[in-house]
């Protein structure tokens, strides 16, 4: 697309934005701003009826909080390595998808299947699979030290089994993705590569992975912001616990807010985690904006 | 300025991707409703007439509304609804069941000031909390108040007054499977301790487990605390529970050590793996006779008894230490029924009420409906049951009720919140991430801050 009719075209372009964003406004920035950032200044509790202005308070007991703190090395943790699972594992797929593979079409849709499957669905199916499958695989290959792990006993072992779980539904959505950048480069430069000599791995670092830049932005910018908002898997599959040690914060939010009725507080955290996936999102699309090739 | 709008986008974006759990909140959003909560009465009436004002011109009946949290019980509630509907034309009695989090459903109608004619809550703190800012009407001069049992009446009371009516009576202890027992050579059944100890030792014997493990799911955990603190402080329950809502005492008290040995012996007893086994799946293994024992309320029994028809189901009293005398049943008031003030019939509220707290013998009426059935709470008003009497469980629990050997639920006497607080640590010790000492201290830590 040319700059020029781009430059023409702009206010067309922008008006086409208008319906979304006012629905947007409605459903998300209204009670964002209005609801959830007001209500973090008050002590409030929703069945207690009451509602005390108490300015900075809620933010002040954060820092003390033990569980909230927990929670949110846990949900970085998670994060982390979601992320990068979930992004390496989604690129490999799609590179090898990308190649000539028996039966493309079949073997694309069975690795972007568990990804239609609704959260609560895919936490039960792989509970099953530790709690039932596993052991007994185990102890019929005769690995009897592996048939007794005690997969949700504790918090490590637990959160293996989340990141499992994470990682199979959610790498598929990112496998398209990859796939589609893949094969939006021109057959031109990758053909003008291999004859200067770069192939096989050289090929990927130095040619693929550059020019695939926008959609490894695009990738990361959404699997981080699904990581850092995770809350139906763990709480299918662990219940924050053992012990509380699996809780991420959206968990901790939600226990907070209709558990023990602490709306304010919830609100609060609520606050905090927009910052903080803010800063994350904001470094990382500068980061890798910064990378991307023009052509 | 290409870069700025970059970060006005990114901004937007992130917004987007976590403005979906901010939305969690947007009750918030009618936070002008809320500060005037305190004062219900008035902006309810246009609200309630206008809910269904077609239904009660077309059959000029009267709606009344009840709502509950999800049970597995749906099917005796229809028939308790339908009961009423027939019995009369001027009412029309709808149950409501909450499909969702009920507290989450709760929450939300108090912040609108919109709650159904009648509903359900937990006894005890909460519904003294409701009692407390004005959402409940006194029921003290009802009929039903002089029929309840006296045990029943402190969770439904606020400041000398009845507020609910207590439906049920949840009841916990060692449910255990008779054949199994049997089998196993237990002719004795065990009343104290090291009988139980001895007990399951030979259930492992005879490749039984004893226990069925359920401490995947934080609540079993919980449950089975409360019951056995409750064991262990015996008399001083009562005194103890007040000073911690004051924030004056601590968990570490005499006798603690009985709780943690027991739980001990729980894990022991467990079989493998047992932190990955949840509720169900002990319901499961108990119906089928893998384990002989499961700790927890009368409910359990209802998934049991539907798995395996045939299991002979009896009950034990917590053996909590060497004196017989010192086992005793953990009950709690499970269900409080309670009425809006503000609704638009109140008077036709009543009167559901009324059919809901009748006890007239040899009519089918709702305690008979909702609870004469393996699984179903105890009644708080003398109801002859039909089905449930025959069964051993139920000859004991209801022995010991009379008897007044029970104990209280401590997670829900203590402040609202404790029961979250308890069920998170306590799992702690069960997956052996924390010692005894660690677990009381968390509990003091936590429970008494909600005492400020």
């Amino acid at each position: 697309m040319s700059s020029a009719f781009y430059k023409k075209n702009t206010r067309f372009y922008l008006a086409l934005l208008i319906p979304a964003f006012c629905l947007y406004c409605l459903a998300l920035i209204g009670p964002l701003f209005f609801g959830t950032v007001p209500s973090s200044f008050y002590d409030w509790n929703i069945i207690k009826a009451k509602r005390n202005f108490t300015g900075f308070e809620n933010f002040a007991e954060l820092i003390h909080d033990k569980q909230f703190l927990t929670s949110l090395f846990f949900t970085l943790k998670l994060g982390v390595v979601t992320v990068t699972l979930n992004n390496i594992i989604a690129f490999a797929i799609s590179y090898f998808l990308n190649e000539n593979v028996f039966a493309k079409g079949f073997t694309r849709s069975m690795f972007f299947m568990p990804n239609t499957i609704g959260g609560i669905m895919v936490a039960f199916i792989w509970c099953f699979l530790f709690t039932n499958v596993l052991p007994k695989i185990f102890s019929a290959a005769g690995l009897e030290s592996m048939a007794s792990i005690s997969w949700f006993g504790s918090g490590s072992m637990a959160f293996i089994t989340i990141v499992a779980a994470a990682v199979w539904t959610g790498s598929g959505f990112l496998m398209v993705l990859y796939l589609a950048g893949l094969q939006n480069i021109s057959a031109d430069i990758l053909e003008a590569g291999e004859i200067d000599g770069c192939t096989g791995f050289k090929k990927v670092i130095l040619l693929q992975l550059p020019l695939l830049m926008p959609t490894i932005t695009i990738n990361l910018f959404v699997s981080i912001a699904g990581a850092f908002k995770s809350f139906d898997i763990p709480y299918a599959m662990t219940g924050g616990g053992p012990a509380g040690v699996t809780n991420t914060i959206a968990l901790n939010i939600y226990k907070d807010a209709f558990s023990t009725y602490n709306m304010g507080y919830a609100c609060a955290k609520s606050v905090v985690l927009f910052f903080i996936v803010m800063a994350i999102t904001c470094i990382q699309l500068r980061f890798t904006r910064k990378k991307e090739v023009q052509l | 300025m290409h870069k700025q709008i970059k970060m006005i986008t990114a901004f937007f974006l992130t917004a987007a991707m976590t403005a979906g759990l901010a939305g969690c909140s947007s009750p918030s959003s009618d936070s002008t409703q809320t500060t005037q909560a305190g004062q219900p009465a008035q902006t309810n009436q246009a609200d309630q007439t206008s809910q269904a004002p077609e239904e009660s011109k077309s059959t000029d009946k009267v709606d009344i509304t009840l709502a509950v949290w999800t049970s597995s019980s749906a099917a005796a509630l229809e028939e308790a609804q339908n009961t009423f509907n027939n019995s009369q034309d001027k009412i029309n009695f709808k149950v409501e069941i909450q499909a969702d989090d009920y507290a989450q459903y709760l929450g939300a109608k108090t912040v609108a000031n919109d709650l159904p004619d009648l509903f359900y809550l937990n006894p005890y703190s909460e519904l003294k909390q409701y009692a407390k800012n004005g959402y409940l009407l006194d029921l003290s001069d009802q009929p039903f108040a002089s029929k309840i049992y006296d045990s029943t009446k402190e969770g439904v009371s606020y400041d000398g007054k009845i507020y609910g009516y207590p439906s049920t009576v949840e009841y916990w202890g060692l449910f255990y499977n008779i054949d199994v027992f049997e089998q196993a050579g237990i002719t004795e059944l065990p009343t104290t301790f090291s009988q139980l100890e001895d007990a399951c030792e030979k259930l492992k014997a005879s490749g039984i487990t004893p226990f069925a493990a359920t401490y995947k799911d934080s609540w079993t955990c919980e449950q089975v605390f409360c019951a056995l603190y409750a064991a262990a402080m015996q008399d001083r329950l009562p005194g103890w529970i007040d000073d911690m809502n004051a924030g004056n005492s601590t968990f570490t008290q005499e006798g603690v050590d009985k709780v943690f040995r027991f739980i001990d012996l729980m894990k022991e007893n467990s079989g493998t793996n047992y932190m990955d086994s949840d509720a169900s799946a002990g319901y499961n293994s108990f119906a089928n006779g893998d384990a002989a024992m499961i700790f927890l309320g009368q409910f359990a029994l209802r998934s049991a008894r539907k798995v395996n028809q045939d299991i002979q189901l009896g009950m034990l009293p917590i053996p909590i230490s060497d004196n017989p005398e010192e086992s005793k049943i953990m009950c709690n008031t499970g269900v409080g029924i309670v009425v809006n003030p503000n609704g638009k019939h109140v008077q036709e509220a009543l009167e559901v009420l009324e059919y809901i707290t009748d006890n007239t013998d040899g009519v089918r009426n709702w305690t008979i409906i909702m609870l004469d059935d393996v699984g179903g709470a105890m009644p708080s008003i003398p109801v002859k049951m039909q089905n449930v009497v025959n069964e051993p469980f139920y000859q004991t629990a209801s022995q010991y009720i009379a008897d007044g050997k029970t104990m209280g639920k401590i997670s829900n006497q203590l402040n609202s919140g404790a029961m979250e607080i308890i069920k998170g640590v306590v799992q702690g010790y069960f997956a052996d991430m924390s010692s005894q000492e660690e677990i009381l201290n968390q509990l003091d830590e936590q429970i008494l801050k909600l005492a400020e």
